[in-house]
């Protein structure tokens, strides 16, 4: 039976890719430089650490809860990542009496401890039964006041030159960032479509009662969920450090809504049950390459939070219809 | 035949007050559900919305999609000293 092309529905489902492509048209076709290698390793840099940080929340959003605490999270992470490689002969070292380690190491340190906090989050969640919109709001305030205190308000900077080559090395024309990014969405869609986990995850969100009785451990599902989003946290703050070559209180500020928005954007439905790496990939790209054609059009940064928020409501809109339709 | 008749009553009682737990057990196991649900704020947040039609969401839409391009072109055009 041949399948008619319904372009209504194209339109529909794809309609927000479809103006960010036209935009990006519009912005190579009246700018200079905008098609160019550069300019895309810049997309991929911005876009690895936060592909990174929506991965991580997803799995919040997919069993109907959410992670307020993504952003300080990060911020967090990229702290206690800047206390652990500082240069030695730093004069302003937060840990003087810290030997020199290498950077896979404090990366190692770094996951476990925001691992524990997304477990934490996990606990609170599914033992507790406070529902995760509260919940990680609470910790996104308590890991606030805990970078605050660990840094006492201070930025951080004079990193080694071996952490800040994760961020700027590439291995050829391949930015490190890039394949870690790659390595984390591989990993991701392993992890929901080929294992045991991901269909526990899957089920909690469509029918958490349902899964219950069909014999899912619905609390320890839902740990792990978290746990792994406070890995993927760190991880990104690990990167977003790097990057920057600096951290601070302020680093991961607002980051999580942007995921959010993003795995928003790409088909995690708000409903829960629903949502692809794939998805989050392009939900990613379009937050960021809307924010790079504004910039390279010259458009004041208050009119891209205007377009980046009208964009986040098209899209739960364009989720609801697809619901609506259903039912 | 009364103690019956009487019995009928009591049986149909007998069964009116079934019936009466029957409810409130179900109410026990959606309130349980309620409870391993989590009461995530989210959840099910379309199925409380009010009865809202595919056309009113499909002119809501066209509209956040007109406001966006007028986003852009206001700030290109400011960003270019039109206005």
């Amino acid at each position: 039976m041949q399948k008619t092309f319904n372009l209504k529905k194209f339109i529909s489902n794809n309609a927000i890719i479809i103006l960010i492509i036209l935009l990006a048209l519009l912005t190579g076709l009246t700018t200079k430089n905008f098609f160019k290698l550069n300019n895309f390793k810049n997309l991929v840099v911005n876009v690895s650490p936060r592909f990174i940080i929506a991965c991580g929340v997803s799995g919040c959003l997919i069993t109907k809860g959410t992670d307020l605490s993504a952003g300080r999270a990060v911020g967090l992470a990229a702290c206690l990542s800047a206390m652990l490689l500082q240069s030695l002969d730093y004069s302003a070292r937060m840990l003087p009496w810290m030997p020199d380690i290498p950077w896979p190491v404090a990366l190692v340190i770094v996951v476990v401890i925001m691992g524990c906090f997304g477990g934490i989050n996990g606990v609170v969640v599914s033992s507790l039964k406070v529902p995760p919109f509260i919940a990680t709001l609470g910790m996104q305030t308590i890991i606030y006041g805990l970078c605050s205190l660990i840094t006492n308000n201070q930025p951080m900077g004079g990193y080694k030159s071996s952490y800040l080559k994760v961020a700027s090395g590439s291995l050829g024309p391949i930015p490190y960032l890039m394949i870690f990014a790659v390595v984390v969405g591989v990993y991701f869609w392993f992890l929901y479509n080929k294992t045991r986990h991901g269909k526990y995850m899957y089920a909690i969100g469509g029918n958490e009662s349902a899964a219950q009785v069909a014999g899912v451990n619905v609390k320890a599902s839902l740990i792990r969920i978290y746990v792994l989003a406070g890995c993927m946290y760190a991880l990104a703050g690990f990167l977003v450090g790097a990057k920057a070559g600096g951290a601070s209180t302020a680093t991961g500020n607002g980051y999580e809504l942007e995921a959010i928005a993003a795995c928003t954007i790409g088909g995690v439905s708000a409903n829960g049950g629903v949502g692809r790496v794939g998805g989050i990939l392009i939900g990613v790209l379009v937050f960021e390459i809307l924010k790079i054609c504004l910039q390279f059009l010259g458009v004041d940064p208050a009119y891209t939070y205007i377009a980046q928020g009208l964009v986040i409501v098209i899209a739960v809109a364009l989720d609801l219809r697809k619901y609506l339709q259903k039912k | 035949m009364e103690e019956k008749r009487n019995g009928e009553p009591k049986t149909a009682q007998e069964t009116t007050g079934n019936t009466d737990t029957a409810p409130e057990t179900v109410r026990e196991k959606e309130g349980q559900t309620d409870k391993q649900s989590g009461g995530s704020l989210f959840e099910g947040i379309y199925d409380r919305l009010p009865d809202i039609s595919v056309k009113s969401v499909d002119r809501f839409i066209v509209l956040c999609v007109i406001a966006f391009i007028a986003v852009i072109l206001i700030g290109v055009l400011k960003a270019n000293h039109v206005f």
